[in-house]
């Protein structure tokens, strides 16, 4: 803590500069270490806090939004479509002082691959967010929990919307850091992808 | 407040006296240490850098990562599990009156294989958020019209400090059964995110 020691003078001192000199040596230490002990409780107001202290704006490359429509039609995962690829960055993102919880969300209406009727196999949608750091980019699953499944076949109309919030758990300090949706679907299906957006949300610690 | 020095100005042959000195210097070193506040500061002066970690904001998760959890058949009662897996729990300590902002997105699978349930049947479940025994949010009923399927919940409150509980509950209802065992439902993937915003 930063504190100042004041020197007493009293009348009947001898007239000399060490006390006076004393208490600015004390202040000349406590002006160089002022912290947090300095301020009192409650003691600052919104307006002595920068913009985008608490928590940040995404903007630019760092927020995907697009209405599509767009058929994807993928047996294995690749990266999904939605006017353009459902991804976002570069961005910088240092995990050791922020968090970063990624949203996705869209609309999605499942195409069954025909139409011969019930006893077919039923056709499952999935999706699940990925990330890089590296530049390159190489693309990491970010984690088992943000898979997320639908599913239909001839005799349901497949069309719905889905959310996936993930928190990012993975250490991280790059400025190139990067999310993208990858899908996939089963027994040869597709899925028309629409209103798709795809941002982050940075919170400072 | 804002700190205004002393301004006790000695003039031409008066009695030298310190405390011109020391009074002023005493009440600028009260507020120096520990009274500085919004008025010794210039707007925008503060940024990330000079914030300790964990003073406007933390965020806490728990995500099913590994295995899939098969909530019990024929529940009456929300559960938050197997009886073994919990499968969204979250308890952070908080030290200020703070609001929860709560999301859990997930999903989940019948088991019925063929894709669609067969005539006569149907089973529902629905999710909740609950904070410390409170509900804070419910999805509506979801059907095994859909093998698999997915749903976000977004729920929030305000708490004081402690270390509240904020778990996600799952209930199923077996609307016509046709004859049929219960189904068991599982949840294959989901992630709880509890961001606690301090006042």
């Amino acid at each position: 803590m930063s504190r100042v020691t004041v020197t007493p003078i009293d009348v009947g001192d001898d007239v000399t500069i060490s006390k006076p000199n004393t208490m600015l040596a004390s202040w000349d230490v406590a002006t160089a270490v002022i912290d947090g002990e300095n301020i009192r409780l409650g003691g600052i107001h919104q307006r002595n806090i920068a913009a985008d202290t608490a928590s940040e704006t995404p903007t630019g490359t760092d927020v995907f939004e697009n209405v599509g429509p767009t058929t994807n039609s993928n047996a294995a995962w690749a990266v999904a479509v939605c006017g353009a690829n459902i991804e976002i960055g570069d961005l910088t993102y240092n995990s050791s002082n922020e968090e970063m919880i990624i949203y996705c969300s869209f609309e999605y209406e499942g195409e069954a691959s025909d139409n011969t009727g019930a006893g077919d196999p039923q056709y499952i949608f999935e999706f699940r967010l990925q990330y890089a750091d590296d530049g390159v980019p190489t693309w990491n699953t970010i984690a088992r929990s943000t898979r997320r499944e639908s599913n239909g076949n001839e005799l349901i109309i497949m069309h719905g919307s889905m959310d996936i919030v993930a928190r990012v758990t993975e250490s991280v300090n790059s400025s190139n850091f990067r999310v993208r949706l990858q899908q996939q679907e089963t027994n040869g299906a597709n899925v028309i992808l629409t209103n798709c957006a795809l941002f982050p949300r940075v919170v400072k610690l | 407040m804002s700190f205004r020095y002393k301004t006790t100005f000695p003039s031409d042959d008066d009695i030298a006296d310190p405390s011109d000195w020391v009074d002023s210097n005493a009440e600028l070193a009260g507020e120096f240490n520990g009274g500085m506040d919004r008025d010794n500061l210039p707007e925008s002066a503060v940024d990330g850098t000079h914030i300790s970690d964990g003073t406007v904001a933390e965020v806490f998760s728990d995500p099913l990562f590994t295995a899939s959890v098969n909530l019990p058949t024929k529940t009456t009662e929300w559960v938050d599990g197997d009886g073994t897996t919990v499968i969204g729990r979250v308890a952070p300590t908080i030290d200020v009156d703070s609001v929860l902002d709560i999301v859990w997105s997930g999903t989940w699978n019948w088991n019925i294989g063929g894709g669609y349930p067969l005539a006569g049947e149907s089973e529902l479940l629905a999710i909740r958020l609950v904070v410390d025994g409170v509900e804070v949010a419910r999805s509506p009923v979801h059907s095994d019209s859909r093998d698999y399927d997915s749903t976000t919940l977004y729920g929030n409150t305000v708490v004081g400090p402690g270390s509240p509980v904020v778990t996600v509950e799952f209930r199923t209802y077996r609307a016509s059964g046709n004859g049929r065992a219960e189904r068991t439902v599982s949840i294959d993937y989901g992630e709880l995110i509890v961001e606690v915003l301090k006042r």
